[in-house]
């Protein structure tokens, strides 16, 4: 994984104005972000390109969270181990099913402000700099 | 004397014997009966009569000879006396005769008797071939007109009785005249025959026997209450005549040739050879009497009885019957078919009551030509039942006097009612038709009929039970079904429902957080966007928004987690962990929070790990609600102590302020949903919480098999104490 496509961040998201929060904040933040409105886009650009971090809701148009990780993990085009779950569904066996594709975290949307969800996506790029950026 | 005088006096004997004894059993029977008593009169008679005959036989002196011979013939008119009574009065208890009558009947016997006493009945004796004859006068005269009266008229109002007469009382007067027809049948036979063809007078000296036989029949006519089919006794007597006249012949063959033998003394090779042959005959007889008897029988039967069955194998086949099937249905009819076979009856039921009716019916024969009336037949079983006659429980329509019972059984055809009894409780009756010849059903038919009801009856009873067991258990079978059916739907139903609220509740929550996010989210922008100042009251609008929108959210969140717990949805992720960590977690992120309000805030806990098994994220949530109340209702310089420590198998973490207390009242319902107290707590508060807190706690840690308990004074403070099972694993090790 290069340091370009470490900062390469894919979010999906339906909700328009929780997407555009999202892209605002990260991008302020200095990464470079996609975004993907359903499920199928979010497929169509995961075969294509390797992200740093994939930010995935659950429910979504078209295809669901864990219909696209199912479908990537069948392909094995890649590991899921770039993609973090971020939903306000609050089941825990979504939960676990999706960990079990192999998904290296969840986080429940509501519980988190723009800031400390800026903090989580640092931990899981392993990213220091942003930080002093802001 | 000769051997012929011995055998008259054996005979005398013992007829006189039977004849006594007949005469008072009789008479013992029921000495009130007019019936009873001219019958024994008249055996009274005829013993005096028949002694006094036999005196007279003796070899007497002339005068006395005479004298016996009057004596004897005296009392002849006295048995055609008592023989004209019995035949009208009986079988009646009650003398028919009107008093002037029998008056006018009595002196004529005196006067014929006085007369037969007198010279003028027989003037002399004379002896005619040395023996004695009496020489008949003109006494003689009425006594001979007097007998032959009495006799025919006796024997006309029997015949006339007889073809009036119906059931028993036909049957009584049938063995009667069998009884008068033969006597002189049985001295044709024996006397008239050998006399007069053979010229043979042995068999004479049995003559006393022969009114033995009328008395016999007679007496069994009126003594036994119940009858033998009189072709029965017919075809028996017939069998045992023929039999004696056999072996009587026999006999006489042997008898005649040894008098030849002894008393002309000649003894030749032609007379032994003429011995050899009726001697050899009469053996032959002797040693075949049963076969013959056995023969005679059969032929008998043959043309008299071909419809006689044999009772015990009758019996025999009906218990087989009865074991061999639990079928109601196929129970009667082979019971029904067997009885109206063998005993030729042209009808027979079994029906069953219940509730004061007939609630079943089997029927077999010329069903069609019987009348059936539901109230008519149970009121003749119930009567059946509770009518007792001589001990027993049997309706015999030849027997009944006349009245309802009667009326009902002609109505409904019937002549026998016997009810089916088991443990003395009436189940049902069997009724039984006419006999297919006529005739009416003998004691031997109604002992049948009486054996085999009680074993019909327990039979009957056994297959209803069955054919109740089977109704039920299909009954059963069935509401097992549908019952089943309807679980089985109602399941469906119900996971069908808790999949829906499942659904339910993640799509509402997240449905609910997805827009309180973004408020959330934007008015956090809004309040920390770096390009102007926000200035005050707008500051402070966006901060109650803000906070707002958070309570909002936690009490989404709180709501999620009771719809968990409360459907066991909740998992816990359960793994050692050292309490004090937790707690440290907790006491850390809430520092801030204390300093800010100026509470002393404290952690005490033991250097060593207090392990317990735990979900260590669920725990966190509990110390916090519980850490977090405190905070929120502790006054400013208030004070907060947590503590954690081992106590016997517990760890223990308790959580001390000095907020205002709970009131004693209100502690029960502390730790229930939306609980009043912590509701109302939280109203007041700066920090509003959901009312969900200490319930959620309190959920999570009886998930862990522990407890929370309060303490609270009111102006002093609460503590609330989490206790749950220690960890402990070989060598002490944690982690």
């Amino acid at each position: 994984m290069t340091k370009d496509t470490a900062k390469h961040i894919l979010i999906v998201e339906d909700e328009e104005y929780l997407r555009d929060l999202y892209l605002q904040v990260l991008q302020s933040e200095g990464y470079e972000v996609e975004i993907a409105a359903n499920g199928e886009e979010a497929y169509e650009k995961m075969s294509q390109k390797q992200y740093g971090l994939v930010i995935l809701d659950v429910i979504l148009p078209k295809m669901d969270g864990l219909q696209v990780l199912d479908k990537l993990n069948n392909e094995g085009k890649q590991k899921n181990d770039n993609i973090v779950l971020l939903t306000n569904l609050g089941q825990d066996l979504v939960v676990a099913k999706a960990l079990d594709f192999g998904v290296r975290g969840y986080m429940v949307k509501s519980d988190y402000t723009p800031e400390e969800l800026v903090a989580e996506v640092r931990g899981y790029l392993g990213d220091g700099d942003v930080k002093s950026e802001l | 004397m000769g051997f012929q005088d011995h055998l008259s006096l054996l005979i005398v004997i013992l007829s006189s014997f039977i004849n006594f004894f007949i005469t008072v059993l009789v008479y013992l029977r029921n000495p009130r009966s007019a019936t009873h008593k001219i019958f024994s009169l008249l055996g009274l008679s005829i013993l005096f009569w028949l002694v006094l005959t036999y005196l007279s036989y003796r070899p007497w002196d002339t005068p006395t000879t005479l004298f016996l011979i009057r004596l004897s013939t005296f009392f002849a008119p006295l048995i055609c006396l008592f023989f004209f009574l019995l035949a009208h009065t009986f079988p009646s208890a009650k003398l028919k005769l009107t008093r002037k009558r029998f008056t006018l009947l009595a002196i004529i016997t005196s006067v014929v008797m006085i007369l037969l006493i007198s010279p003028f009945a027989f003037t002399e004796l004379a002896y005619v071939n040395n023996f004695p004859s009496p020489t008949p006068g003109f006494g003689i005269i009425p006594f001979v007109l007097y007998v032959i009266l009495t006799i025919s008229a006796a024997i006309f109002i029997l015949f006339k009785r007889l073809r009036h007469s119906i059931g028993v009382e036909k049957q009584q007067i049938k063995i009667v005249l069998l009884g008068i027809l033969l006597m002189p049948g049985l001295i044709i036979l024996t006397n008239v025959i050998p006399v007069t063809l053979f010229n043979n007078n042995t068999l004479v000296p049995l003559t006393p026997l022969y009114p033995l036989v009328f008395q016999l029949l007679t007496a069994y006519a009126i003594v036994k209450h119940r009858l033998m089919d009189i072709r029965f006794i017919i075809v028996r007597s017939i069998a045992y005549i023929l039999l004696l006249l056999f072996i009587a012949l026999g006999y006489i063959a042997i008898l005649f040739d040894i008098a030849y033998f002894v008393n002309r003394g000649r003894p030749s090779i032609e007379a032994l050879q003429d011995l050899v042959v009726p001697t050899l005959l009469a053996l032959f007889f002797a040693i075949s009497f049963q076969q013959l008897r056995r023969v005679f029988e059969k032929i008998t039967d043959r043309i008299f009885y071909r419809d006689r069955y044999d009772s015990n194998e009758l019996l025999w086949s009906l218990s087989r019957i009865m074991a061999s099937t639990l079928y109601l249905t196929d129970l009667s009819n082979q019971i029904l078919e067997k009885l109206l076979s063998e005993m030729r009856i042209n009808y027979g039921s079994i029906v069953l009551v219940r509730d004061k009716s007939i609630f079943w019916v089997g029927s077999s024969g010329e069903v069609s030509k019987h009348p059936f009336n539901n109230a008519d037949m149970y009121s003749l079983v119930y009567d059946s039942y509770h009518t007792t006659k001589h001990n027993e429980h049997i309706f015999i329509f030849e027997e009944l006097p006349e009245g309802k019972i009667k009326r009902l059984m002609r109505k409904q055809d019937l002549t026998i009612v016997i009810p089916l009894t088991v443990r003395h409780e009436l189940i049902g009756g069997l009724v039984l038709g006419q006999k297919a010849s006529g005739e009416i059903y003998s004691s031997e038919d109604i002992d049948l009929l009486k054996i085999v009801a009680p074993e019909i009856a327990v039979a009957v009873r056994n297959a209803l039970s069955y054919e109740e067991i089977k109704k039920f258990n299909i009954t059963l079978e069935n509401e097992v079904d549908r019952a089943t059916h309807r679980l089985r739907k109602a399941n469906k139903r119900l996971k069908e429902l808790d999949h829906l609220k499942d659904e339910f509740v993640s799509i509402a929550s997240h449905e609910l957080r997805t827009p309180m996010t973004a408020i959330k989210s934007y008015l956090w922008m809004a309040i920390n966007q770096p390009n102007q100042e926000i200035k005050e009251p707008l500051k402070r609008y966006l901060n109650i928004s803000y906070n707002s929108t958070e309570r909002l959210i936690r009490l989404v969140n709180d709501m999620l987690t009771v719809s968990r717990i409360e459907r066991n949805k909740i998992e816990l992720k359960l793994a050692p962990l050292n309490i004090n960590e937790v707690v440290q977690l907790v006491f850390d992120e809430l520092k801030i929070t204390a300093q800010e309000k100026h509470i002393a805030f404290k952690f005490e806990h033991p250097k060593k790990k207090i392990s317990v098994m735990g979900d260590k994220e669920k725990l966190r949530e509990v110390v916090q609600n519980l850490v977090g109340n405190a905070l929120k209702f502790t006054p400013e310089n208030g004070k907060i102590i947590i503590e954690t420590s081992e106590k016997g198998d517990t760890s223990q973490i308790s959580v001390t302020d000095t907020a205002s207390g709970i009131p004693k009242e209100s502690l029960p319902d502390l730790f229930k949903k939306f609980s009043k107290i912590e509701y109302s707590y939280s109203k007041h508060s700066s920090q509003p919480g959901t009312g969900l807190g200490l319930y959620i706690s309190k959920q999570i840690v009886s998930l862990h098999n522990g407890d929370i308990k309060v303490q609270s004074e009111v102006g002093v403070g609460s503590t609330f104490t989490v206790s749950l099972p220690l960890y402990k694993r070989k060598g002490g090790g944690k982690e």
